[in-house]
């Protein structure tokens, strides 16, 4: 039975905690658009979770393996969904029917907080905030096709692009990266190429000026320097393409029904762009907000050891994981505390003395006013990298560790906080997946793909990274390779459709080397 | 011309109670009293500085320690 039939709305005690929590969300200035809150029990909350949040997507054996997983850790205990939230306009919420009265309360102000950061945060500005019924009609489409070319044909296909659904290029929404090419410009295909006023560089003149305005000598270099740059561009594509999707969707010789599925897992991989990008600040944010919220008008004196007890195992950190929500909402705080006492600005991070430094306040209070503006234009790249200070580190305590093999364990590499930063900065670029992109589309003049990956010290996972060439091969229908570098050697691997190669060559990868040249 | 400097006056010892909370003080009268007292509270509980802020003097309760 669809999920969405059976979900029940609210009861009236839960409608006037639900009215009370958004008038305080909305007093403190949070702002988002109308949330609406449902009632699921724990098989319907998995159920809607393992298929992202969304409770119509197209059909997928994935799904129904991430609702196995989530189920059997809940029967075991190992895990509980407290809450599930959806950005779109209007917000969809899900409440656990099982979930304490407290516990319900405690999640309607966490979802005010996502949902003001969904609505606020610049990073989720050019999402579809009509993803619910959009995903739906991706559902239909796909449905459609399985009918029509066979549902195992079909969900094969869709294997292939899921698999390399993260080549895309998470800040294209934001930048025009190449120059996009007008149909209607025929300029360069006419016989006018030799005529006096298409000479580059040429300045319109009148014929006793022309030598001082345009001297002969000037005009052959620019013509050079233009015919130069036309012979680098000569390749295909004329600039590396870090969508690499878009593409296969603009070349690869796909059917039309393959080419509309591997447009719907690209759009679908861009919708859930934002949300990776910001899990520590939307979840710090979130919790935030459910803190000051439930501490300060939420909460009865029977619920507070409930609310304790829970809101701390939410933020419990591990010695081996980060928790998303720990670190992003101890660093919210942290900023409103250091805005609120005036540490920040050159006075301040000039100041040698510890212990002014410890104490320092000049009662400025602009806490709050700050953390609205980081919610505003952070992501988590750039929040971590503006604001985990040293006395940050410190405090809590963070480290970097890693496998010594020879004791066999995981342990403390370092506390430096340089390090641990570095560390955590490169898990957040690109979301920590490698950056790839298309080089050749016509390598060698034999139509084979050849990507390059941007190697920053991490190798590619072989495993991973032969599944994938097998799958571009089947999107492509021709060789592809894809230069990376194995063991400090720039290395190319190959899947011609039959086998697997590496080649390596001598040249020793030099970091510097790579600076200077991308 | 003789003026009159209040921060050369001797500082006297108050406690600041609001709600459960008292914290003990050194200021030159009540009113210096209670803004020492917020600056103390803000300190120590940052998480409440815009309550903290917000509050009306009148709910300040401050008694001199001889």
């Amino acid at each position: 039975m669809p999920v969405a039939s059976l979900i029940r709305t609210l009861t009236p005690d839960l409608i006037d905690a639900q009215q009370r929590i958004e008038a305080h969300a909305r007093d403190y200035g949070l702002d988002f658009y109308t949330t609406v809150f449902e009632m699921v029990d724990a098989q319907q909350l998995n159920a809607i979770a393992a298929y992202g949040g969304f409770p119509t997507r197209y059909p997928h054996w994935r799904f129904g393996m991430e609702y196995e997983q989530l189920s059997k850790g809940y029967a075991y205990g190992l895990q509980k969904i407290y809450e599930l939230v959806i950005n779109n306009d209007p917000c969809y919420a899900y409440l656990m029917t099982s979930n304490s009265f407290s516990d319900q309360k405690l999640v309607m102000a966490h979802v005010y907080g996502h949902c003001d950061f969904f609505k606020n945060n610049i990073w989720f500005s050019k999402t579809n905030r009509k993803m619910i019924d959009e995903m739906a009609n991706h559902g239909n489409r796909v449905r459609r096709y399985m009918d029509r070319f066979g549902a195992e044909t079909v969900e094969e296909f869709t294997d292939v692009c899921l698999s390399v659904e993260d080549l895309i290029d998470i800040h294209s929404p934001f930048i025009q990266r190449y120059e996009r090419q007008d149909k209607y410009s025929f300029r360069n295909a006419t016989d006018d190429m030799n005529r006096e006023e298409n000479i580059p560089g040429r300045f319109p003149a009148k014929q006793y000026m022309e030598p001082y305005i345009n001297p002969p000598e000037a005009l052959a270099l620019e013509t050079a320097r233009q015919q130069k740059r036309l012979d680098q561009n000569d390749g295909f594509p004329k600039e590396p393409r870090r969508d690499i999707l878009l593409f296969l969707l603009e070349h690869a010789p796909l059917r039309p029904w393959q080419v509309d599925l591997l447009s719907i897992v690209r759009d679908e991989a861009y919708y859930f762009v934002p949300q990776g990008q910001t899990k520590i600040m939307n979840e710090g944010w979130a919790s935030y907000w459910h803190s000051t919220i439930m501490t300060r008008h939420g909460l009865e004196p029977n619920e507070i050891i409930n609310y304790a007890d829970h809101n701390s195992g939410t933020l419990a950190t591990s010695p081996t994981r980060l928790n998303p929500y720990k670190l992003g909402v101890e660093l919210i705080r942290d900023i409103e505390d250091r805005w609120n006492r005036g540490c920040f600005g050159r006075d301040y991070n000039e100041c040698d003395d510890r212990v002014a430094k410890r104490e320092w306040n000049t009662n400025i209070g602009l806490g709050r006013e700050k953390i609205f503006e980081v919610r505003r234009i952070h992501n988590d790249l750039t929040f971590i990298d503006e604001f985990l200070t040293l006395e940050f580190c410190r405090r809590h305590k963070l480290f970097k560790f890693g496998y010594n093999e020879n004791t066999e364990h995981y342990e403390i590499e370092s506390r430096e906080f340089p390090k641990v930063k570095q560390q955590l900065l490169y898990s957040l670029t690109n979301r920590g997946r490698p950056i790839i992109s298309v080089r050749d589309g016509n390598y060698k003049n034999r139509g084979e793909l050849y990507l390059k990956h941007d190697y920053n010290g991490v190798e590619l996972e072989l495993n991973y990274a032969n599944a994938t060439l097998e799958n571009l091969f089947q999107l492509w229908q021709r060789p592809v390779h894809v230069e990376t570098v194995l063991d400090n050697r720039v290395s190319t691997l190959t899947f011609d459709g039959s086998e697997q190669s590496v080649s390596k060559t001598d040249q020793v990868w030099n970091e510097a080397e790579e600076v200077k040249t991308s | 011309m003789i003026s009159h400097n209040p921060e050369h006056e001797p500082k006297r010892t108050f406690h600041v109670r609001v709600g459960h909370t008292t914290v003990t003080v050194k200021g030159h009268s009540r009113e210096n009293a209670i803004g020492q007292a917020r600056q103390q509270l803000c300190q120590d509980m940052p998480r409440m500085w815009d309550i903290i802020q917000s509050l009306g003097h009148h709910r300040f309760d401050v008694f001199e320690v001889e």
